[in-house]
């Protein structure tokens, strides 16, 4: 049982060759020619690359081509020339082998013998495997000079043994390199090459560039999306404006916006890839992060730069997300510059404060907001402040100069910022200049004097708002001098005092102050005034209007309602005593003639009497008749003249007696010879002379 | 042969009368009255019944009642406070007195309607001033 085992065992064991009986001795192969008894022919003998065995005692013998038994009868024939028992002579294919030169971009090209049934991979396996940067798709197997391109890539990805051509020996491998390598040998690094991809056919491969970690051409596929090139690109770098991505797909450009498609998940964003297609992903300028959906924070933050902000971010989160105004923002003049160049303004500040009762401005993608610098009053960079947010006081306040303005503040406020006035100021009329429009201002005269002392609410303040000046004049350097500087006192500030007072000119004058003033202020009245016919004329109305004051009653009586109300402008005349007579109407004067030491025409109030008058006109003269002292009354209606015996009333006392006498009438004080008695005694006297020059007459 | 006819007596008196006539009889105005009628004002003797009333009975009448009016006033503390006024309504008080009493009744008419008006507006000062203080003047220092 055991024998016939055996012997079936070593009849498999040299079946085997014999099963391959078409096998043909090649170049490579190893074949074992044994003759016991001589030492040399132990070793296996490889056939040469001519197909020749080297037998050491025989020399060459072509054997390529021949199958193993044919090799045996070569073999035999070729030592039964030298060996006489060949009995014992063995003559087997020891090993198949082939040999195969590897060239090309590999990394130790050469010839290399191989087990007669290796395959592409092991040959390049031996030559140490393909260099980095070979071009796997366009290996080609030369044989007798004719060239086979075989894809070896696809036998990578596939593990398809035909995609492989068999090898014989003597067959050569070459491997090229890509054309994507370069010129140049170097260090093949898949990661450094600006092209690259997997394309195979370069007129279907989808071209990527651009911001991608690794451009190239990247073979089609259907069913692709845009999503999957940029993955198979590597991504995008952080360099790329995701939201500008162009595509060219069937010779069509379109945009794509990759974070809204990523934000809103809508397949219908992505745009349809066909063979062929180009995709750019743009680069972002200078790293200027940008987009859609960008809010850029500028300026006096702790944190500026541009955010990425959802559609319902407010003004305080990304204001807050920035880090917030630092302690050099300027939080009263923040300002938002809207995608559409509009800038909107808002004051922080005053937010915070709860004065402003406006919101916050709403915020959306693409806008701006800027929180500039607090302007330093050290450093008076005035250029700091734009005229548009500024407020110029000039004029005599203690700092004048371009100050910030905010709308809640008034115009005390910035009087009070700027120091105040100065103690030279003519806080009477400050002139506030308001722009309304672009061409048009509104001048204000305002009387801060006025408005402290009625203690007016701040509402009845001018308007002030950024863009406007405020003028504060200067008061008269002196007031005794005011002349000099008469120009630059303007008129409707002036009051004009003629006359006989101590200093007739033109003053300063403010509505809050009143008569007694501006009579002090020029001196008051001298000796030769008459104060109690004093003109104030107001040419503050419409109409003409004067008003006459009577001094003397005001000091008499001190009734201040007889003070007028003067005002700038007005004109105060105080005339002179002894002026001529045309100034003094008839209505007035009292008219005394006569017999009468000093006649003349008088003034005369209800206060007098006859008895007055005739004292300041000096009394009678010794010729007058002081029985008949006639007065004559000017009346609206009935004049009247009226005698009264002077002689008589000194002798009786009789205060009744007196006439009535009034402003406008006059008075006569006859001549003694005005008597009835007296013109008798001239009668008789005439009588007496005729009648005696009748007498004498007759006598003759 | 005239003069031969009449004794010297007659020719005496004769002469008298045509001297009186060369003189032009001299006609002298009526003695004035009324000067000083504020200073005996109170003295006006009152009218009597029998006595026929004329309209210088009225002007009188308004006058006293004008007189009244300040006296009520100056008690209210016009002269305090308008003492300027009280001085011209004095004043013309006097003027009015003055003309009525000289016969000028018609510029005395006139200055009554004056005094009217005056003391009429007067008393809305004096009337607002007491509003505004509350504590109207009761009476004056003497």
């Amino acid at each position: 049982m055991t024998r016939p085992f055996i012997m079936w065992s070593l009849l498999l064991l040299f079946a085997t060759p014999l099963l391959a009986e078409d096998y043909l001795i090649q170049a490579g192969d190893q074949i074992t020619v044994f003759l016991p008894g001589e030492a040399s022919l132990t070793d296996p003998i490889t056939v040469d690359r001519q197909g020749r065995l080297l037998l050491p005692e025989a020399g060459p013998i072509p054997v390529a081509g021949l199958s193993e038994a044919q090799l045996k009868q070569e073999v035999v024939d070729q030592l039964g020339q030298m060996f006489r028992d060949l009995d014992n002579l063995r003559v087997y294919l020891f090993k198949k082998q082939m040999l195969i030169r590897v060239q090309g971009y590999v990394q130790n090209p050469g010839e290399f013998t191989l087990p007669a049934d290796a395959t592409v991979q092991m040959a390049l396996h031996a030559a140490g495997g393909i260099r980095n940067g070979a071009q796997l798709n366009q290996l080609s197997r030369v044989r007798d000079q004719v060239s086979l391109l075989f894809d070896y890539k696809k036998y990578l990805d596939s593990g398809d043994l035909n995609h492989l051509p068999a090898l014989q020996s003597l067959d050569r491998l070459f491997v090229p390199a890509s054309p994507m390598t370069g010129n140049v040998e170097i260090e093949f690094d898949p990661a450094t090459i600006a092209d690259s991809g997997d394309a195979a056919a370069n007129r279907l491969a989808i071209k990527v560039f651009g911001e991608v970690n690794s451009p190239g051409s990247f073979s089609f596929r259907t069913s692709m999306s845009l999503v999957d090139l940029l993955m198979r690109a590597g991504g995008v770098t952080r360099y790329a404006s995701v939201e500008q991505i162009r595509v060219i797909s069937a010779g069509k450009p379109t945009l794509f916006n990759l974070t809204h498609y990523l934000d809103s998940g809508d397949e219908k964003l992505l745009p349809p890839i066909l063979a062929g297609a180009t995709v750019f992903v743009p680069q972002q300028e200078e790293q200027i992060k940008s987009g859609a959906n960008t809010v850029y924070v500028m300026g006096e933050v702790a944190h500026p730069g541009a955010f990425e902000g959802q559609g319902n971010a407010t003004f305080m989160d990304i204001l807050a997300n920035a880090g917030g105004p630092t302690r050099y923002a300027e939080s009263r003049q923040i300002r938002l510059i809207k995608a559409n160049g509009e800038v909107v303004k808002f004051d922080l500040a005053a937010y915070t404060e709860g004065t402003l009762e406006s919101q916050p401005p709403t915020i959306s993608p693409g806008d701006a907001i800027f929180v500039p610098e607090k302007s330093d009053m050290n450093e008076k960079s005035w250029l700091m402040v734009a005229p548009d947010r500024a407020v110029r006081v000039i004029g005599e306040v203690v700092r004048p100069g371009r100050i910030e303005w905010s709308n809640e503040m008034s115009l005390l406020d910035l009087l009070a910022h700027v120091g105040g006035p100065t103690s030279r100021a003519d806080t009477s009329s400050i002139e506030v200049v308001t722009p309304i429009t672009e061409n048009r201002s509104k001048t204000t005269l305002f009387d801060l004097d006025a408005f402290i002392k009625s203690g007016a609410s701040d509402l009845q303040l001018p308007e002030i708002r950024a863009g406007s000046t405020v003028r504060i004049h200067d008061l008269p350097r002196d007031p005794a001098n005011n002349k000099s500087q008469w120009v630059r006192q303007a008129s409707e500030k002036s009051i004009y005092v003629f006359g006989q007072v101590g200093a007739p000119g033109r003053y300063m004058f403010t509505n809050a102050m009143h008569f007694l003033d501006i009579l002090a202020a020029a001196d008051g009245p001298t000796g030769s005034a008459d104060i109690h016919n004093i003109r104030v004329t107001h040419r503050d109305g419409d109409q003409a209007q004067v008003s006459k004051l009577n001094l003397a009653l005001y000091f008499e009586t001190g009734d201040e309602q007889l003070l007028p109300n003067v005002r700038t402008g007005d004109t105060v005349y105080v005339p002179e005593k002894n002026r001529i007579w045309l100034d003094q109407p008839k209505e007035k004067m009292v008219r005394v003639l006569g017999a009468i030491n000093r006649p003349g025409r008088y003034r005369f109030d209800d206060s007098m009497t006859l008895l007055d008058l005739l004292a300041e006109a000096g009394g009678p003269t010794t010729n007058a008749y002081a029985q008949k002292i006639t007065v004559i009354n000017l009346s609206c209606c009935r004049d009247q003249a009226r005698s009264f015996d002077l002689l008589s009333f000194s002798r009786n006392a009789d205060f009744t007696a007196l006439p009535v006498l009034r402003a406008g009438d006059t008075v006569y004080v006859p001549d003694r010879r005005e008597s009835n008695i007296a013109k008798i005694r001239v009668g008789l006297r005439d009588v007496f002379e005729l009648f005696s020059l009748a007498t004498m007459m007759g006598q003759l | 042969m005239f003069f031969k006819r009449i004794n010297t007596a007659h020719r005496l008196w004769l002469c008298a009368a045509m001297g009186l006539l060369l003189s032009g009889c001299v006609q002298w105005p009526l003695a004035g009255r009324g000067g000083m009628a504020e200073h005996r004002l109170e003295q006006t003797g009152p009218t009597l019944p029998s006595q026929p009333l004329g309209p210088e009975h009225g002007q009188f009448f308004e006058l006293e009642l004008a007189r009244r009016h300040l006296d009520i006033l100056i008690l209210e503390g016009a002269e305090l406070y308008f003492p300027a006024t009280v001085v011209q309504a004095t004043l013309l008080q006097t003027r009015i007195a003055r003309q009525m009493a000289g016969g000028l009744h018609e510029d005395a008419g006139l200055d009554l309607q004056i005094q009217r008006r005056l003391l009429n507006a007067l008393e809305r000062q004096i009337d607002a001033i007491n509003r505004s203080s509350q504590q109207p003047l009761q009476e004056l220092p003497s």
